[in-house]
């Protein structure tokens, strides 16, 4: 599988300019690297069945970059998961909310320093 | 939202117990009259952090939850996951394991959509199909049962193969299965394809066109009832799909119909393709191979009786020290509802580093609200149960 790393800043130029060929979103997702997170967009060509990987790392303080819910309407929901279960903002997003979790729920929990110390919750359930 | 009610629309919750969910998926509706105006899915309710428990778990550890993403599928969602460790890891399959593996998808495939069949006809009101179908997949859990010892989540397939092979006389009674189910569907066709009060309920109902479903990433027997030609098994072969003659099974006009029409397709092509892997599959039938293996004993590799081809598991991973080398690798894999995606980061532990499941439902709940908008309220379950969607993947 081809992979092409890109800067955070150049997200939507490169996906423009590849919608043409590779025309399905197939996921987004996101990995606690330690020093950065790392953001994989899985890509599709439904004719060809070629498939692509885009990465972008991002910086840990304030993890953003633009969202892609304009060019594919897939990014909507996967952008969302992976704000809930790892905290990235996706800047333009539609409606940036938790998907999995419930709304009021405290941190992220797939970050690789998160501890569920909610102190609503009983002993057994954190 | 308060502008709506003054209007006279009304806001009505669907869920998360409704029986024709499938499991717990809460719609927000707001309709106008009977006609559903907006609709905002609300999923989650399954949530059991599949991603993380990974984190804390040995890669083998790991292989029995994978099982439990999709209940209906688990031999799917088990090979994607084993797919993408071996890529990472480097371990060679056996062609003989391969075969299993595809034997085995390919019946799950067909017991999936069988119970897709009984419950979407269970939402458009007709109770008997139900118990046909579950005629059929019980023979075929009968089977699986005598292979791995479960009737639902199997924990069959290892890194590097399955975990044993046929028992004596399995593929005969498989055979026989396959012999006779073309003529079962032929029943189920003859009972519901040309019934008046499908076709009415069903036809031009929730059409998705081309461009709506690969906007959203519909994947599987949906997008090809709209006549987008995605088949992985068939343009980027993964296990040994490349040395069978895989058709794909289209339809053109993608409304629940055609959904339909195509998962019936798709059940006589799994049939089929075990027809051939059974015929192809390298070694025969596990008594003769045993004798062969037995007789010849000269351990080479290249044997066509005892080298690694005619193997189960090529290389034993001992589940404390398997530690995978640093990297990550993806799986695709075309399993009964579309493409499902495992992504594996490793880093040089016995345990994931991260583990991502891209599953085909959430994608299909994803789109519902598209493909209700401005229709009939009682066209919601006539879409809904044709999009197959099994909530235990959603919500992983």
């Amino acid at each position: 599988m081809q992979v092409i790393e890109v800067k955070p800043e150049n997200i939507l130029e490169t996906v423009n300019s590849l919608k043409k060929e590779f025309d399905m979103l197939i996921s987004v997702l996101g990995t606690d690297m330690q020093e950065y997170y790392e953001i994989v967009y899985h890509l599709l060509s439904t004719s060809s069945s070629k498939k692509l990987m885009l990465k972008a790392k991002l910086n840990k303080n304030n993890p953003e970059i633009d969202s892609l819910s304009e060019i594919y309407s897939a990014a909507n929901w996967h952008e969302r998961e992976t704000y809930d279960l790892l905290g990235i903002n996706f800047k333009n997003h539609p409606e940036m909310e938790r998907i999995l979790l419930p709304i009021d729920w405290k941190g992220h929990p797939l970050r690789k320093n998160y501890i569920n110390n909610d102190e609503r919750l009983c002993w057994n359930e954190r | 939202m308060i502008e709506n009610l003054i209007k006279k629309d009304m806001l009505i919750n669907v869920g998360p117990q409704h029986p024709s969910t499938h499991g717990v998926l809460r719609l927000i509706m707001t309709l106008e009259g009977e006609i559903i105006r907006d609709t905002k899915p609300v999923i989650g309710y399954l949530h059991r952090g599949k991603e993380k428990l990974a984190e804390s778990r040995s890669y083998t550890q790991y292989l029995p939850m994978v099982d439990r993403v999709d209940y209906l599928s688990s031999f799917f969602y088990q090979a994607a996951y084993c797919y993408a460790v071996e890529e990472i890891a480097g371990l060679k399959v056996p062609k003989r394991a391969e075969y299993i593996r595809l034997i085995t998808m390919e019946f799950n495939r067909i017991a999936s959509h069988l119970l897709w069949l009984g419950s979407f006809l269970l939402d458009l009101g007709a109770t008997s199909p139900l118990f046909y179908v579950f005629r059929e997949r019980e023979e075929i859990v009968t089977l699986f049962e005598e292979l791995t010892g479960q009737r639902m989540m199997y924990n069959f397939y290892t890194f590097g193969g399955v975990k044993k092979d046929f028992p004596d006389g399995w593929i005969a009674k498989a055979l026989d299965l396959c012999k006779k189910m073309p003529a079962l569907f032929d029943e189920y066709e003859a009972i519901i394809t040309k019934n008046p009060i499908f076709l009415e309920r069903t036809k031009d109902i929730g059409v998705m066109t081309p461009k709506l479903g690969i906007d959203y990433g519909i994947t599987g027997p949906n997008i090809r009832a709209s006549g987008v030609d995605l088949d992985l098994r068939k343009s980027s072969p993964y296990s040994v799909y490349g040395e069978l003659d895989v058709k794909p099974c289209l339809a053109q006009s993608g409304d629940s119909y055609d959904r339909y029409i195509v998962r019936i397709a798709e059940m006589r092509e799994s049939i089929r393709l075990i027809e051939e892997a059974i015929e192809k599959i390298p070694g025969g039938i596990p008594e003769r191979l045993r004798v062969k293996k037995v007789n010849c004993g000269c351990n080479q590799d290249e044997c066509q009786h005892c080298g690694f081809d005619m193997q189960l598991v090529g290389k034993k991973v001992n589940p404390i020290v398997f530690k995978p080398p640093v990297g990550e690798a993806t799986s695709m894999i075309e399993s009964p509802r579309g493409i499902t995606l495992c992504y594996i980061v490793s880093n040089g532990t016995n345990k994931p580093y991260r583990v991502k499941w891209r599953t085909p439902s959430f994608s299909s709940v994803q789109v519902l609200p598209e493909l209700v908008k401005d229709k009939n309220y009682s066209d919601l379950m006539p879409i809904f149960g044709s999009l197959d969607v099994v909530l235990p993947e959603v919500d992983r």
